[in-house]
């Protein structure tokens, strides 16, 4: 059975207020076509004031997101330092690989100097 | 010269071999350090957390055009439609702030798996077995056969020895600076986790899994008042179908929930990784590894001072 809830003639504007009576729209059970058109306007009415206090909500956080993705350049500069001189640690390993192409070719010198 | 030099070549046979033995013997079960394994796990988890997030904003953004476009749909023909009214949930102002935050916490977690033992120690890998296989094929040269059956030279040990001498370089290095960088990134990572996990918010109060569910308040009513408004146009089966809608909405509402929930333990999760990860250098590393590591920077030790050797020989004969 549909209920008629009584639709407010002002919209709260406080948050609280405002979340309880999307709550009651959300709960009633409209059959007619007028019971639904004036839920779903009402609810877009509600809808609006809680958009824009989600809206505040979120912009007051992005000045301080601002400021710790600043701090985070830092340590991000030092990685990346970091990562340069491992780089040089492996290329270090292949200047051994040079010497042991040295060792093949003292290797050979004996065999030539031996008559092997 | 002759007995010089194959004096000379014989003890540096030898000593390889003996080097070897000893590497080899050390390096089964080698693993890296506690904090490159931490770092690398914090990585991994810090990326897949910032593209949880992304998901999260496009998700809620997605959803509020949707609950725009059911509003428009119903009221079209009264109230026409305003290209004015097609905004964004978050505007574009705080969006972008939102991004450039996820992506230098993509760029510190990128940074992070490098230097925790990935690229480095696979591009050593490379140069390693380059040099091993030169070296085995020297062990395989017929006369130094049986000198290198009297050192019990094994093929394959060589590289395995150069590879460790690398892995340590690269360990001692790691250990060395990363301890500080975490700590510098301990509090800002901490503040994201804390503002991301607030952006997010409660169902009941503020942020996105708030947005979420009023957005799905709006179009369950919308999607109602359609139905009602066009009941007697539509055939039984497209009736069927619109009525269908509204319990898959319902259920479409608690998905999302659960996946703004989700990234939202992520974010906690995250955090309490990166407290770990930081404290990680206050603690002692196991003594069993501490101990490998002594030991392999001596055989790398005892490895450079060979190959020193072979190339002041090389270069005397030349």
């Amino acid at each position: 059975m549909a209920t008629d809830p009584a639709i407010p003639t002002t919209i709260p504007t406080t948050k609280a207020a405002a979340q309880a009576l999307l709550d009651k729209l959300y709960a009633a059970n409209p059959i007619t076509l007028g019971d639904s058109e004036a839920i779903s306007d009402a609810v877009a009415e509600v809808n609006v004031i809680l958009t824009q206090l989600n809206q505040e909500d979120i912009a007051s956080r992005t000045g301080a997101m601002q400021a710790v993705a600043a701090d985070l350049k830092d340590p991000v500069k030092k990685l990346g330092e970091l990562k340069d001189q491992l780089t040089q640690v492996a290329s270090r390993v292949k200047t051994l690989g040079d010497i042991a192409k040295d060792i093949d070719s003292v290797i050979g010198g004996c065999k030539s100097v031996f008559g092997i | 010269m002759k007995r010089r030099v194959g004096t000379m070549r014989a003890r540096v046979v030898w000593r390889l071999s003996c080097l070897s033995m000893l590497s080899l013997s050390t390096l089964s079960g080698c693993a890296v350090s506690p904090l490159s394994q931490r770092a690398a796990t914090f990585s991994t988890a810090a990326s897949a957390t910032v593209v949880k997030m992304q998901s999260a904003y496009q998700l809620v953004e997605t959803t509020y055009e949707e609950a725009a476009m059911a509003s428009l749909v119903n009221q079209f023909d009264m109230k026409g439609f305003d290209p004015a009214s097609i905004q964004p949930f978050i505007p574009a102002a705080d969006m972008k702030a939102r991004t450039e935050l996820m992506s230098a916490l993509q760029q510190y977690a990128t940074l992070l798996a490098e230097v925790s033992g990935s690229s480095e120690v696979t591009e050593l890998d490379k140069e390693s077995e380059a040099l091993g296989t030169n070296l085995e094929a020297m062990a395989k040269d017929a006369p130094l056969t049986a000198l290198a059956k009297n050192a019990n030279m094994e093929s394959g040990v060589a590289s395995a020895a150069v590879d460790a001498l690398g892995r340590v370089l690269i360990e001692k290095r790691t250990a060395k600076e990363l301890p500080s960088i975490l700590e510098s990134a301990q509090k800002p990572i901490d503040t994201i986790c804390t503002l991301l996990g607030q952006d997010i918010g409660t169902p009941e109060g503020t942020g996105l899994r708030n947005e979420l569910r009023d957005k799905y308040v709006e179009l369950i009513a919308d999607q109602r008042t359609y139905i009602l408004a066009n009941e007697a146009k539509m055939s039984p089966d497209e009736k069927r179908t619109e009525i269908g809608k509204l319990p898959q909405l319902v259920t479409a509402e608690k998905q999302g929930d659960a996946t703004l929930e989700q990234t939202q333990k992520a974010l906690q999760q995250l955090a309490a990784t990166n407290d770990v990860l930081t404290q990680t250098k206050k603690d002692k590393d196991a003594p069993a590894f501490r101990a490998l590591v002594t030991q392999m920077v001596a055989q790398g030790q005892q490895l450079g001072a060979v190959y020193a050797a072979a190339s002041a020989a090389s270069a005397k004969k030349q």
